[in-house]
């Protein structure tokens, strides 16, 4: 234990909010999109984050894994079928008249948007107070 | 007469203590939004009392949890001037909080949200704040007692 894992474990967590702002910032993005990268209509992304046990293996060896990193495990594409908006003038609308648009509410990425900016901030926060310590740490000998 | 009394060596082992419990509240707020993420707290009286984080250093070969009290050493106190006792050191491959002999245990209070995460931002936030100036009061009452010896090594002249 000690001061680099702790500066891996803050990283750790910026980063996967980062990908939680990225993720929530595409699907914001798309939320009119009707043809993603397979000719489909784009389909929501979701982080998947999932607690890893902190440390290497001589962390570990030692007993480390008490404090825990994150990572995204996985990206999930969503499922659902989709909005089903009536506009014959689409180009994309099917034989009915329907357009089929991306099932990406608006308001629950940018909930999802604070979310994580308030969670990155927050392990940004920890990053600069580990800083002031180590500056502490460095103090003692001077 | 001790020059090196048990100060330092206290210390030290609040310095670490203090370190382990950041690496752990920074655990927490890295998993803030890991669905079932149970946070975890250090029980600081525990991590003193052990002085268990003499293992996490980072041994150069993997090694199993040592088992002091059997391999002869001495235990607590039994040492000559400035040793720092460790106690029961054994019983550490601790991956959930909790694990005996661990001094990271499940943090109390919070309730778990809908996805079964209990981390409490603010909460943390004001932890890491606290733990920190923790650590730089018993850093500075370290640099504090080194400059004291420091005076008394250069017979008063400094």
């Amino acid at each position: 234990m000690d001061f680099l894992s702790a500066l891996r474990i803050s990283s750790s967590g910026l980063a996967a909010e980062r990908v939680r702002v990225n993720l929530a910032s595409s699907n914001l993005a798309n939320a009119e999109s009707t043809r993603g990268p397979d000719g489909k209509p784009y389909k929501r992304l979701d982080p998947v984050l999932q607690a890893v046990p902190f440390g290497d293996q001589l962390a570990s060896a030692a007993g480390g894994g008490e404090a825990m990193g994150v990572q995204v495990a996985q990206v999930r594409q969503a499922e659902t079928a989709g909005r089903r908006v009536y506009d014959p003038s689409h180009p994309d609308a099917d034989a009915q008249g329907f357009v089929t648009l991306p099932d990406v509410n608006p308001i629950h990425e940018v909930v999802n948007l604070m979310s994580a900016s308030r969670a990155y901030d927050a392990n940004a926060s920890a990053v600069e107070t580990l800083k002031t310590m180590a500056q502490r740490a460095l103090d003692i000998a001077r | 007469m001790k020059i090196f009394d048990q100060t330092l060596g206290t210390l030290e082992r609040a310095l670490d203590a203090r370190l382990l419990r950041h690496n752990v509240l920074a655990g927490n707020l890295a998993n803030a939004d890991t669905p079932g993420f149970v946070p975890r707290e250090v029980d600081f009286a525990a991590a003193m009392r052990e002085g268990a984080r003499e293992l996490d250093r980072a041994p150069l070969v993997p090694r199993a949890p040592l088992d002091l009290a059997s391999a002869g050493h001495p235990v607590a106190g039994a040492g000559g001037a400035g040793e720092i006792p460790l106690a029961s050191a054994g019983a550490l491959d601790a991956a959930a909080p909790g694990a005996p002999g661990s001094p990271v245990i499940a943090a109390r209070g919070a309730g778990a949200g809908l996805d079964g995460n209990a981390v409490d931002v603010d909460r943390a936030l004001a932890a890491v704040a606290e733990n920190a100036i923790q650590y730089n009061a018993a850093a500075r009452a370290a640099g504090k007692k080194l400059a004291i010896l420091r005076y008394v090594a250069s017979d008063g002249a400094a």
